[in-house]
């Protein structure tokens, strides 16, 4: 399983870490943004940690940063590998449960997008059969 | 094509869109209520006649009066010699693929052709309704050919050459779908009363029996289940109040209509019913199209009004306390979820964007074709099914093997009272169930704390235990039956989980504990010197004393 923290306002020396009970055994990882698996790209503001063991229905967690607690809960995991993305919001500080691994602002500008994006599909769809009813009506 | 080749298409298309139903390992869907479904179809033998269970909510029982869906439970029970699993994944391809053969059959009642038609049936049972069941975890919504096969036969009574044959049909496949879910039935309802106008209409030269006889099996069928459903009691699923702002929910609403947002499978529910923009299309743009025939016009209307009623805000069902029985059958399905009003307009504007496809394919079938590409990228890509779809492991702690007798569940109590949690914790000791066959103290189809054995006694069991002084406690779990006490150690905090191990142990002894089947789990032995002789009256007055004044 995979914990990606959004987080672009970290200091270098910061140090994001994830601590759970996995089928009873603690661990504690520490998330990185440095480039190195299964981090994709040093400095890019996604910190990235990977925990491993067997399949598990519930994982109880906390997410933290240095000794403050970002986020605390237990989230249910279906089958398989799962990434687990949060976004860090310095107002807070606190980190947020998202679907994508980007700073509270961009993810509600990429909500957006999404939004426009299918919207704009929509938009695509009722001219091309607008287009097909011209066609009809010309011949 | 033949109506054959049609099925085979749609069935290829629902083992692709409901995967991996076809070939699971574990059970499909992400959220709690897969693992409620499953325990039910695993239950469904048992239940019969009365809808009562001793091996749930023990030591009392429990009555299941108001079961989702009585086709589910008899086709669990006729279907009882395959796994649970294996009949759920099979009511999710089936009914999938079969709910969009009626509708293509529909389609081609009203004067589609094939390959326009399976447009309908796309447009019904791949859409964002049908994706929220499968992800939730309600197959048995997608098990829906009864509605097109309704309209089909209610259609037919319209015609001069209707039977009373058709009448009947109407009103079986009506009741068919009321049994199906109450939810399909407010659509299917919706649907008969915008045909109302094409079924009543004197000017049409044509026997008046059949329609007669579809009003008189619907409103039968419709009284019978409201006398059921009411005469059941109480305990339907309990709502969490939580209602919000009526302009929100309005935009969302409205964002949802276009698609599944980048947020909706994060915590605890998918509920998306965001309709196919080409099926939408065809549909707002069929009066260029087809210009004649009353029938498919009022299908629009219908599924128009469905439209706007599936956008409408939730609202609560305590701002209403003193509806009756009928208020509170309004209340716990229109009020809390009227975005299931949508299936009639997945329906209407499936069969109504099939009748325009089949126009514009005749002019110009080449061109029309990419109709089809549209129509898959809908299902497929902005849905972004089966990609949201996820799996539950099917198997179980072996800890429960441990002893005999029936089984308390012990989870931690959500700190903020969360449903969620509630519906979690419920849904997966009914599911483990369905692999030990202990008796289990949770009740299955409900979600309210008050009435469940299981969490009144979790409740004391953790308490005394984290107090050191569980002695008594697994004394009165010994009075009222209880083989064992299992404790799922992966949600209580690392503190809790110490002194609970501790605390339980110095009462029972030391516990076994199992690290599979996707659990830590411990499960401490109740020792009772003999069986008790009564534990319902046991609990009867243990309920009195902990309620009494």
């Amino acid at each position: 399983m995979q914990v990606e923290l959004a987080a672009e306002a970290l200091p270098s020396t910061a140090q994001p870490t994830v601590h759970t009970t996995w089928l009873g055994a603690q661990k504690t990882v520490v998330l990185r943004d440095d480039g190195r698996l299964p981090d994709r790209r040093a400095g890019d503001g996604t910190w990235t940690a990977q925990l491993t063991g067997e399949e598990v229905r519930t994982l109880s967690m906390q997410l933290q940063l240095d000794e403050v607690v970002l986020w605390a809960g237990t989230e249910t995991l279906p089958m398989g590998a799962q990434t687990l993305r949060f976004a860090h919001d310095v107002r807070g500080p606190r980190a947020w449960r998202s679907a994508v691994a980007l700073p509270v602002p961009a993810m509600e500008v990429a909500e957006a997008s999404s939004v426009a994006a299918m919207l704009g599909w929509a938009g695509l769809v009722m001219i091309s059969m607008m287009g097909l009813i011209g066609r009809r009506g010309r011949r | 094509m033949s109506s054959r080749s049609v099925f085979l298409v749609f069935l290829g298309l629902a083992v692709l869109w409901t995967w991996p139903a076809a070939w699971s390992s574990g059970i499909p869907g992400r959220w709690p209520d897969a693992l409620g479904t499953v325990w039910f179809i695993d239950a469904s033998p048992r239940l019969w006649p009365d809808l009562t269970d001793s091996l749930t909510g023990w030591p009392a029982g429990a009555h299941y009066g108001r079961p989702d869906s009585f086709v589910l439970l008899v086709l669990s029970t006729v279907f009882a010699f395959l796994p649970p699993v294996a009949i759920y994944s099979l009511v999710s391809v089936v009914g999938t693929a079969a709910s969009a053969w009626a509708a293509e059959r529909l389609a081609v009642e009203l004067g589609a052709e094939a390959p326009w038609s399976l447009v309908a049936g796309v447009g019904f049972a791949l859409c964002g309704l049908s994706s929220t069941a499968l992800i939730e975890g309600y197959p048995y919504l997608v098990l829906n050919p009864w509605m097109p096969w309704m309209v089909v036969h209610a259609l037919r009574c319209t015609r001069p050459a209707a039977t009373p044959q058709d009448g009947v049909l109407t009103g079986i496949f009506f009741t068919l779908t009321l049994l199906s879910s109450a939810w399909l039935a407010l659509s299917a309802a919706l649907l008969l009363l915008g045909l109302t106008p094409l079924l009543v209409d004197r000017r049409a030269k044509r026997p008046a029996l059949p329609a007669a006889l579809a009003a008189a099996t619907v409103l039968g069928a419709g009284l019978i289940y409201v006398a059921l459903f009411v005469a059941a009691g109480d305990g339907v699923r309990q709502t969490d109040g939580n209602t919000a702002a009526v302009l929100s929910q309005l935009r969302l609403s409205l964002v949802q209509l276009a698609g599944p947002g980048l947020g909706v499978d994060v915590r605890w529910h998918s509920q998306t019913h965001s309709i196919s923009a080409t099926v939408l299309a065809l549909a707002v743009l069929a009066p260029a199209v087809l210009r004649r025939g009353r029938t498919w016009k009022a299908l629009l209307g219908v599924g128009l009004v469905s439209l706007l009623l599936s956008i409408s805000p939730r609202i609560s069902p305590s701002a209403f306390p003193g509806a009756g029985p009928l208020g509170q059958i309004l209340a716990s399905t229109v009020l809390r979820f009227p975005a299931r009003l949508g299936w009639a307009w997945a329906l209407c504007a499936g069969v109504v964007g099939a009748l325009a496809a089949t126009q514009l394919g005749r002019r110009s079938p080449k061109t029309a074709r990419v109709i089809f590409v549209f129509v898959l990228i809908d299902a497929f890509v902005i849905m972004r099914q089966p990609l949201r779809q996820g799996e539950h492991l099917a198997t179980v702690p072996s800890a429960y093997g441990a002893h005999r007798g029936p089984v308390l569940d012990i989870f931690p109590d959500d700190a903020q009272g969360s449903p969620a949690w509630l519906l979690w914790t419920t849904n997966l000791a009914c599911h483990h169930q369905t692999v030990h066959h202990r008796a289990i103290a949770e009740h299955c189809l409900f979600t309210s704390d008050a009435e469940s054995p299981r969490v009144l006694l979790q409740r004391v069991v953790v308490d005394r235990a984290l107090a050191r002084d569980a002695s008594e406690t697994m004394a009165l779990l010994g009075s009222l039956g209880f083989g064992s006490v299992v404790v799922h150690l992966d949600a209580f905090s690392e503190t809790d989980r110490t002194a609970l191990l501790a605390g339980l142990t110095a009462a029972a002894g030391p516990p076994v504990r199992s690290q599979d089947g996707g659990e830590d789990i411990a499960a401490f032995s109740v020792l009772t010197n003999s069986t008790p002789p009564n534990p319902a009256g046991a609990w009867a007055s243990w309920r009195a004393g902990t309620t009494g004044p």
